[in-house]
C-alpha cells in the first residue's frame, strides 16, 4: 500500500463522510417542527 | 441601539406586494436579497442591521400583504410578527410602512390597520421617481399631517431620504402613536364591514387632499403595451419569439467561453497527468475531480446568460406578463391564480418555488402546485439539455434561421408546462378536488431593468453555482470515481518474458491489468449500470448512461460529471484528451455500436424534464407537507411518467427510422 493510495483513501473517505454529514443536516432542516403546525419556516433559525 | 430596557431595536418593514420592500431593506442593511418587478418574492421574514444611531438596530423584511385580515401563510407570519405572536422574535418597536406613491389608496389601506396596533409607523413612501415623472404630485408634509405620522420620500437605488427615514426613525422610538381617524358608533355597530368602509373613507380624504393628478398623464403608456403583449394570440406568439431569442443568444454567445472553459479543464487534467507520477492519486485528480467538476463548471456561461435573460425579464415586469398569459390555460384546469410566481420561481429553482405557494390560501391548491412546480425546467437541467444538444443538434437550423438547439430548448422547457398542466387537471379532479378561489392578479408597471439588481442576481446564482460545484458535485464526482475505479481487475494472462527465463521451459503466468474500459465496466457503479441494464435498454440508454441516472438522482447536473468521469476512466491509453462533447459523441457501447445517436440525446432529454432528480426537492416537499407521503408519491409518479414518455419517445423514433 502506497502513500498515493493511502492519500486517495483518506479523500474518498472525506467525500462519503460529507455527503452522509450533508444528507442529515439536510434531513435535520427540512424536518418539520414541534408545534409548529402548518406554519412551518418561520423560525428564526430557518433559513 | 437599544431600548430603555436594554432589548436590541426591532424594526419592520411591511407593506404591500411589490412595493420595494426588499429594495430598501438590502440598501438600509447592505444585504442582497432577491429582488423583482412582481409581488411576492419574499415569502419568509428577513432580518438584517441596520445601522441607526450610535448603535444598530434588528432591522425585518416581512411578506408583502394587503392588509392584516390573513388568509395565506405569508400573510400570517407578517401579521403574527407585526402584533408580537411569536415568542422568539420581539415585537417591533417601530413599523416603517413602506408605501408605493403610485398605488397610494390601496397601499395606505394596510397602513391604517397597523396604526390600530399601537405601534409608531414611518411611513417610507417610494416610486416617488415614477410618480413625478408622470407629472403627479404629492404634498407630503400634508400627507403626515392628515395621517399624524412621519412620512419620508425614499429612493432606495441612489439613497435619496435614507438619512431622513432614519432619524424618523429614531425620533418614534418609544412615542405613543395617534390613530388619525375614530370609528364611529354606526362604524361599530356594522361589523367589520364598517371599519373597512371608515378606514378608506379616511383613506380617501387623505389623499384628494394630498395629492393633486396630472390628467393628461400618459400613464397609458404601459397599458398600451399591454394590449399588444397580453393579446390571447399576439402575446403568445411574442412570447415564443422572445424565448426563442433567449435561448438562441444563450447558445451562441455560451459557446465560445464554454468551449474554452471545457479546453482549459482538459488541459489542466493533461498537465496534472504530465506533472504527477503515474498512480491512482493522479487518476483521482485527472478523471475524477477536474473531469467531474470541470466537466460541471463548463456551463457556467450558459447559467449567467440564463439568470441575466430572467433577471431582464422579471425586472421590466414582462414575467407577470407571460403569467398572465398562462394564467387562463392554468385557471381552465384548476389552478389558482397565485400558483404563477411558484412556477415562475421554479425556473430557477424549484426550491423557492415550493416554498413560494406559501401565498397560496388553500391546502388543495397548494399541494397540486406543489407536486408541479419540479415540471419547471430548472437551471440544474440546463447543463443536460446544453450537452445533448451541443453534441447533436448543433449548428442544425429550422426554416433556415431558426437554431434547432434553440427551438429543442423551448421544447423541453414547453413540454415541462404542458405536463405541469395535464398533471394539475387530474390532481384538481381526483385527489386535490376543490373549486379555484377567484384571483385578481396584479400587472406591475414596465420599467427599465435595474442593472444593478440584474447583476446582483446573476452574481447570486454563478456563486451558489459554483459553490454547488465545489461542495456536493465535487463530493459526488469523488465517490463516483471511487466506484469506478474499484474494484481493481487482474487477469491471468501468459507472461511471453516469464516464459523465456522459466529453466524448464514451463510456461509462467503473471497478473496482468486490464484495459481502463474492461476496468470500468468490472466495477462496482459497472456492476450497478448491468444490473438495471434491462430496465433502461428499451429506452436506448446502455450501462454507463444507466450509472449517470443513478448518480442524477442526487442532484440533476450530476449527470453531466458522471458522463465526464466515465469516459476519462473508460478512456484507454492510446485515446487522446478530448472534450466531453466530443467523448459523448465517440462513445461506443460494450458491443462497439455508437452509445448515443440524436434519437438517444432526446430520448435522454425528454426523461429530464419529467423525472424527479433533486433530494433537495424532496426534502422541501417534505417539510412543506408535513408528510412523507407527499415527497414519495411526487418521486414516483414523475419518474414513472418520465420513463413511459421517454419509452414513447424512443420507441416512435426508431418506428419513424430514426
Amino acid at each position: 500500500m502506497n502513500i498515493q493510495f493511502l492519500i486517495v483513501i483518506a479523500i474518498v473517505t472525506a467525500a462519503v463522510v460529507y455527503a452522509l454529514v450533508n444528507l442529515a443536516r439536510k434531513r435535520k432542516s427540512f424536518s418539520p417542527k414541534s408545534g409548529c403546525g402548518s406554519n412551518c419556516g418561520c423560525s428564526g433559525s430557518d433559513k | 441601539m437599544t431600548t430603555k430596557s436594554d432589548r436590541p431595536i426591532t424594526i419592520a418593514l411591511a407593506g404591500n406586494p411589490n412595493a420595494g420592500k426588499t429594495t430598501l431593506f438590502n440598501s438600509l442593511t447592505g444585504m442582497k436579497q432577491k429582488v423583482a418587478n412582481y409581488p411576492g418574492v419574499t415569502i419568509e421574514r428577513k432580518e438584517g442591521l441596520w445601522r441607526l444611531g450610535p448603535g444598530a438596530a434588528n432591522l425585518i423584511d416581512l411578506p408583502g400583504l394587503y392588509s392584516l385580515d390573513a388568509t395565506s401563510l405569508d400573510e400570517q407570519i407578517a401579521r403574527e410578527i407585526i402584533t408580537g405572536a411569536i415568542p422568539s422574535v420581539p415585537k417591533p418597536d417601530v413599523i416603517v410602512a413602506v408605501v408605493d406613491a403610485t398605488n397610494l389608496e390601496r397601499n395606505l389601506y394596510l397602513v391604517t390597520q397597523i396604526f390600530e396596533f399601537g405601534i409608531p409607523v414611518v411611513v417610507a413612501l417610494t416610486m416617488i421617481d415614477v410618480y413625478e415623472k408622470e407629472e403627479h404630485e404629492i404634498d407630503v408634509e400634508m400627507l403626515s399631517v392628515l395621517l399624524k405620522a412621519p412620512v419620508v420620500t425614499i429612493n432606495a437605488k441612489t439613497g435619496r431620504g435614507k438619512n431622513e427615514l432614519a432619524r424618523r426613525v429614531e425620533e418614534a422610538i418609544g412615542t405613543t402613536p395617534e390613530i388619525p381617524y375614530v370609528f364611529d358608533a354606526a362604524d361599530e355597530e356594522a361589523g367589520p364591514h364598517g371599519k373597512i368602509f371608515a378606514r378608506y373613507k379616511f383613506i380617501s380624504n387623505a389623499v384628494q387632499e394630498s395629492t393633486w393628478h396630472n390628467d393628461q398623464r400618459k400613464h397609458n403608456f404601459s397599458d398600451r403595451i399591454d394590449r399588444v403583449l397580453t393579446h390571447k394570440v399576439f402575446g403568445l406568439l411574442i412570447l415564443v419569439a422572445i424565448l426563442l431569442v433567449v435561448f438562441q443568444t444563450i447558445f451562441s454567445w455560451a459557446s465560445l467561453p464554454m468551449d474554452l472553459l471545457e479546453k482549459g479543464f482538459g488541459a489542466l487534467g493533461d498537465l496534472a497527468r504530465a506533472e504527477m507520477p503515474p498512480g491512482i492519486l493522479t487518476d483521482l485528480l485527472a478523471d475524477g475531480i477536474i473531469a467531474g467538476v470541470g466537466g460541471v463548471v463548463a456551463f457556467l456561461p450558459q447559467i449567467l446568460l440564463l439568470f441575466l435573460f430572467i433577471s431582464l425579464l422579471e425586472d421590466s415586469g414582462y414575467m407577470s406578463r407571460a403569467a398572465f398569459l398562462l394564467d387562463k390555460l392554468m385557471s381552465r384546469v384548476g389552478l389558482h391564480g397565485k400558483a404563477f410566481l411558484p412556477l415562475i420561481s421554479s425556473f430557477a429553482c424549484a426550491i423557492p418555488g415550493i416554498m413560494a405557494t406559501r401565498t397560496i390560501e388553500s391546502k388543495r391548491d397548494r399541494f397540486a402546485t406543489i407536486l408541479i412546480a419540479p415540471f419547471m425546467s430548472c437551471s440544474a437541467r440546463l447543463p443536460v439539455y446544453t450537452l445533448m444538444i451541443a453534441s447533436f443538434f448543433a449548428g442544425r437550423t429550422v426554416l433556415g434561421f431558426i437554431s434547432l438547439g434553440a427551438v429543442l430548448m423551448l421544447a423541453m422547457y414547453s413540454i415541462g408546462i404542458i405536463a405541469a398542466i395535464v398533471v394539475a387537471f387530474l390532481l384538481k379532479r381526483t385527489v386535490l378536488k376543490a373549486p379555484p378561489p377567484p384571483f385578481l392578479m396584479e400587472l406591475p408597471p414596465y420599467r427599465l431593468p435595474n442593472l444593478r439588481t440584474v447583476f446582483q442576481n446573476m452574481m447570486m446564482r454563478a456563486w451558489l453555482f459554483l459553490k454547488r460545484a465545489g461542495t456536493v458535485i465535487l463530493a459526488i464526482s469523488i465517490i463516483l470515481w471511487a466506484l469506478m475505479y474499484f474494484p481493481r481487475v487482474v487477469q491471468n494472462t501468459p507472461d511471453i518474458a516469464a516464459v523465456s527465463q522459466s529453466a524448464d521451459g514451463e510456461v509462467v503466468t503473471a497478473d496482468a491489468p486490464l484495459t481502463d474500459s474492461e476496468q470500468l465496466k468490472h466495477s462496482y457503479a459497472g456492476m450497478l449500470g448491468h444490473t438495471i441494464e434491462p430496465v433502461i435498454k428499451p429506452l436506448g440508454f446502455d450501462w454507463k448512461i444507466g450509472v449517470a441516472l443513478i448518480a442524477s438522482f442526487a442532484a440533476r447536473e450530476v449527470l453531466v460529471s458522471t458522463l465526464s468521469i466515465i469516459y476519462n476512466v473508460g478512456k484507454d491509453q492510446d485515446a487522446g484528451s478530448q472534450t466531453l462533447i466530443a467523448a459523448v459523441r465517440d462513445a461506443k457501447t460494450d458491443d462497439g455500436k455508437q452509445a448515443w445517436t440524436p434519437l438517444t440525446a432526446l430520448t435522454l432529454m425528454v426523461f429530464f424534464v419529467l423525472a424527479m432528480q433533486c433530494m433537495s426537492t424532496l426534502a422541501v416537499v417534505r417539510r412543506e407537507t408535513n408528510s412523507w407521503t407527499w415527497p414519495a408519491f411526487m418521486l414516483a409518479y414523475m419518474t414513472g411518467f418520465a420513463y413511459v414518455a421517454a419509452l414513447i419517445t424512443y420507441q416512435a423514433g426508431k418506428f419513424l427510422g430514426y
